[in-house]
């Protein structure tokens, strides 16, 4: 004896047994496909969803006959991966359908050919109905299997609904109108996030022209996939693809190729779904919300719909007043204000909520939170396109906003990652800013104060300087020992020739006068007292008044006279080119004199009987500088030695230039033969004539002026000492 | 074919240069000739760029008394005097009893004086230095001029005894060694600049009379 055992206690009841003896339980299940006895066929299965009526009668069909395969010549590559990939998989994933499903449902026999009565919900029924009754024509014309869907579109439609009840089919689901580009098989058919199927540009280059008759709104609402407004009602014969039994003989998806107008969707085939029969009856699919087209052939919507009354004429359509263009009504359907009624189904609590869908379907379903939503306002509300060919018409998709207008970077409105270092450089920044702009005070005028220091230290040099030159004290012994120099210097004046005159050379500025006369004097006393003669030259504007003095103040003891003792040749204008100039041609580099005697009408000291023999620098008996600068000893070294030849080279320096020309004088081939720096050795050279001249006279100042100094840098010296000593302690 | 003037003027310079320098190593009479006569020529241009310094400053001066900027009356001192040394100049000759008169007694002595304050101010500098500022540096600079003045000067006592025998050494070292040796690297090192610039001139990478 055969048992059922309660799928809710687990004990074993009768075959017959419709509840469980133990726990009440229901042991028989309503099945689909019929109501249960004594319930009407609406009222029998009323929580029952419609998928799981399917599945029921698709797992009792499908162990008794198999679903035969699609035709696979002509279908898609997509189409041919579904199959393979259904043939794997039938059905949708076990443990998906409930175990006590399975186990109530027994085996079924085998089902006829005949399509038996499919399950239809009772919204669907109510639409049927009343469209069989309005539409009565159209369902004789219903039964065409083979017609193609275009041309059904073309027919028009009697006994029309009213235009505003079917949304047309949007711009991308428009079949190809003649004349006006092939529309692609919109991929927006089907959901995004089922396989696309592949765009046949062939099958929408076949689909026939449209008839050029005036545009009426389709005769009865379009099933558009996933159609957001009212679902239109399914027509009776054939039964819809879905959800109505697989075994529905109309051609699988998609039609063999040779079919004249394969447009996609196929004739006969949901447009909106492409779902194999055999995956139809093998998973559980969403709720419908598509509209099977049916025998009755789609409505024609074109692209432009043209304004009421106006033929339309597709070979035209670039010449369309773009003004006169209706929006599509789909878009006027989906304002907010004037949303479209939900469904009867949805009213009648008709279960089409994703959540029915099975869980290994709903995996596969993008996530909710990556769905776009596009509120669409009213069209009241939306906004005009000021651009581009679709001006002046509301409810379109502005390109401004895209293409023009520039939009706000996402980056931007991140918050900023600033460390506390970027934080402190910033605040840096902003102080130094405000410190820039605030106005300062006017300094106060601070006290004026006397430079003690500087006063004392200068009147203790004054009187150093002044005392002993003036009462004689104190006394400073004259050196008795002159430099190591200056014995060769002596030497080489007492070795002049006093037939050949000496070339004085004066280049210093009257601000050395004071040092260099005192040092230049004895050895001017020297040659005059050898009676040698001297031509003088300057390459500064300030030497010739300069040798006057000099020699004036040396000579006019010993009655020496200009133009006969000694001449002077006057400026060198020129530098160093000049002194090159003059070492290679004297008497064309300075043509003329200084202070030449009344005797010289020409003007020319190269006249004078004292440098009658004279054309070359090598003529004089030596050349003598007198200078005060290292430069300009330079460039006489540089610029008359070659020119020289024996005749030597004498310098008469001041003390802070000996560093700079000895390199000249102590060096195995000297440029210079002999050098008298500074006061000491002028001194001494005085002794050494037996003359006391000028140097003698301020020695004593000297002397004096330089204990000062060295007594003012010894105290300065201590005071710092002094001072730091007693930094330190306080620290 | 068109030639750049800078081309010109670089090519005119090299000649000149190589010309000046063979004179030195050939003893030949044009070449000498030629140097001759182009140092002549730079010595009339250094003569004008004399003038030219004396008429900037003339108008320096004169734009700051019109301008009546910050010290414009020494500027107008200047002027006055610079205009009336020039016309006497040019009236009785740089040689004549009046100008020598103004040099002796207005030029030297106000150049001199100021070479004398240099000693007074040198002095100050040098107490400064060692009361404020006491570093290594501060105490080798006074330590070696207090050591040159100790050598140079007379003493009051003992001039010529042991003692100041000794820092005349010291003093002459110093002057003879350390600074002949650092005088001696600055004359090398103007040397070699002046060699170098001598070349980059006469291959006329640099061109100081312009582009």
């Amino acid at each position: 004896m055969a048992e059922i055992r309660c799928p809710m206690c687990s004990q074993a009841n009768p075959e017959e047994a419709e509840v469980c003896a133990f726990c009440s339980a229901r042991l028989r299940p309503l099945l689909a496909g019929g109501p249960a006895e004594g319930i009407p066929p609406s009222e029998a299965e009323p929580e029952e969803t419609d998928w799981l009526s399917r599945i029921r009668q698709e797992a009792v069909r499908g162990q008794a006959e198999p679903t035969p395969p699609p035709p696979e010549e002509g279908g898609p590559d997509w189409l041919s991966r579904l199959r393979r990939a259904e043939a794997e998989e039938e059905g949708p994933p076990k443990g998906e359908v409930p175990a006590w499903v399975s186990d109530a449902v027994e085996p079924a026999p085998p089902q006829p050919a005949a399509p038996a009565e499919p399950e239809v919900p009772d919204w669907l029924a109510r639409v049927r109905e009343r469209k069989a009754a309005e539409d009565v024509p159209a369902e004789e014309s219903a039964p065409e299997p083979e017609e193609d869907w275009l041309s059904r579109l073309r027919v028009p439609q009697e006994g029309q609904v009213p235009p505003r009840e079917a949304p047309p089919l949007p711009e991308i689901l428009r079949p190809p109108d003649e004349g006006t580009p092939a529309i692609k098989p919109p991929p927006a058919s089907l959901p995004s996030w089922l396989p696309q199927p592949p765009v046949e540009e062939e099958a929408a280059e076949e689909s026939p022209a449209l008839p050029s008759t005036p545009w009426e709104p389709p005769s009865r609402p379009i099933a558009v996939p996933f159609s957001r407004g009212k679902a239109a009602p399914p027509p009776e014969k054939p039964a819809p693809a879905w959800p109505s039994e697989p075994e529905t003989p109309t051609p699988a998806w998609p039609p063999a190729p040779a079919t004249p107008a394969s447009a996609w969707p196929p004739a006969g085939e949901s447009p909106s779904i492409a779902v194999p029969p055999s995956r139809a009856g093998a998973a559980p699919e969403p709720p419908a919300l598509v509209e099977p087209a049916g025998p009755e052939p789609l409505p024609h919507t074109p692209a432009l719909l043209p304004e009421e009354g106006l033929p339309f004429v597709p070979g035209e359509a670039a010449d369309f007043d773009i003004d006169s263009i209706k929006l599509p009504e789909w878009l006027s359907e989906a304002k907010p204000a004037a949303a479209p009624p939900k469904p009867q189904a949805e009213e009648q609590g008709v279960n089409l909520a994703p959540a029915t869908l099975p869980a290994w379907l709903e995996a596969m379903r993008p996530m909710e939170t990556f769905r776009p939503v596009v509120e669409i306002q009213p069209e009241e509300e939306q906004l005009v396109e000021a651009a581009g060919p679709l001006a002046g018409l509301r409810g379109v998709l502005l390109a401004e906003p895209v293409v023009a207008i520039p939009r706000q970077r996402d980056v931007g409105s991140a918050r900023l990652d600033v460390t506390e270092r970027q934080y402190a450089h910033a605040e840096f920044l902003h102080r130094m800013v405000q410190e820039e702009e605030r106005e300062l005070p006017p300094a106060a005028p601070g006290r004026r104060r006397i430079p003690l220091v500087r006063w004392v230290l200068s009147l203790v040099l004054l009187l150093g300087v002044a005392l002993p030159m003036t009462a004689g004290l104190p006394a400073f012994a004259l050196p008795v020992l002159g430099p190591p120099d200056l014995n060769p210097f002596i030497g080489r004046i007492n070795a002049l020739p006093v037939e050949r005159p000496a070339l004085l050379v004066i280049d210093y500025e009257p601000g050395y006068s004071g040092e260099l006369e005192a040092v230049a004097g004895p050895m001017l006393d020297h040659m005059i007292s050898r009676g040698l003669r001297i031509a003088t030259v300057s390459t500064r504007p300030s030497g010739p008044p300069l040798a006057e003095r000099l020699l004036v103040r040396a000579g006019v003891a010993v009655g020496y006279q200009n133009g006969r003792d000694y001449l002077h040749l006057g400026f060198l204008p020129g530098g160093p080119a000049a002194v090159q100039l003059f070492a290679e041609d004297p008497r064309q580099a300075v043509p003329h004199g200084y202070l030449l005697p009344a005797e010289l009408t020409s003007r020319s000291g190269w006249e004078s009987s004292m440098l009658s023999g004279v054309t070359a620098l090598s003529d004089f008996g030596a050349v003598i500088l007198i200078t005060s600068g290292a430069e300009t000893a330079r460039t006489w070294i540089e610029q008359a030695s070659p020119r020289l030849g024996e005749v030597p080279l004498l310098m008469v320096l001041s003390a802070g230039v000996e560093p700079m020309v000895r390199p000249y004088y102590e060096t195995l081939n000297p440029q210079v033969d002999a050098i008298l720096a500074g006061l000491p050795a002028a001194a001494a050279y005085e002794n050494a004539n037996g003359r006391p001249g000028g140097a003698q006279s301020i020695w004593g100042g000297f002397g004096s002026g330089l204990f000062v100094a060295e007594l003012a840098l010894a105290l300065g010296a201590g005071y710092g000492l002094l001072t730091a000593l007693l930094a330190r302690r306080r620290a | 074919m068109r030639v750049r003037a800078s081309l010109i003027w670089a090519a005119v310079a090299s000649a000149v240069g190589l010309i000046v320098l063979l004179g030195f190593f050939f003893e030949i009479e044009a070449l000498r000739l030629a140097r001759q006569i182009l140092v002549d020529w730079a010595v009339l241009l250094a003569a004008w760029a004399l003038m030219l310094g004396l008429l900037n400053l003339l108008g320096v001066h004169w734009s700051k008394v019109s301008q009546q900027e910050k010290g414009w009356p020494y500027s107008a001192v200047l002027l006055l005097f610079f205009l009336v040394t020039l016309i006497l100049g040019l009236l009785f000759g740089p040689d004549s009893p009046v100008i020598l008169f103004l040099f002796n007694n207005v030029q030297l002595p106000i150049e001199a004086s100021l070479m004398a304050l240099l000693a007074v101010t040198l002095t100050v500098a040098g107490f400064r230095v060692v009361t404020r500022r006491r570093d290594l540096v501060s105490l080798v600079f006074v330590g070696v001029g207090f050591l040159v003045l100790l050598g140079t000067g007379p003493w009051v006592i003992g001039s010529e005894g042991v003692l100041n025998t000794f820092f005349r050494d010291v003093r002459n070292w110093l002057a003879q060694v350390w600074a002949a040796g650092g005088a001696r690297g600055i004359l090398l090192g103007v040397a070699l600049g002046a060699i170098a610039t001598g070349l980059r001139v006469l291959l006329a990478a640099d061109r100081p009379y312009g582009e």
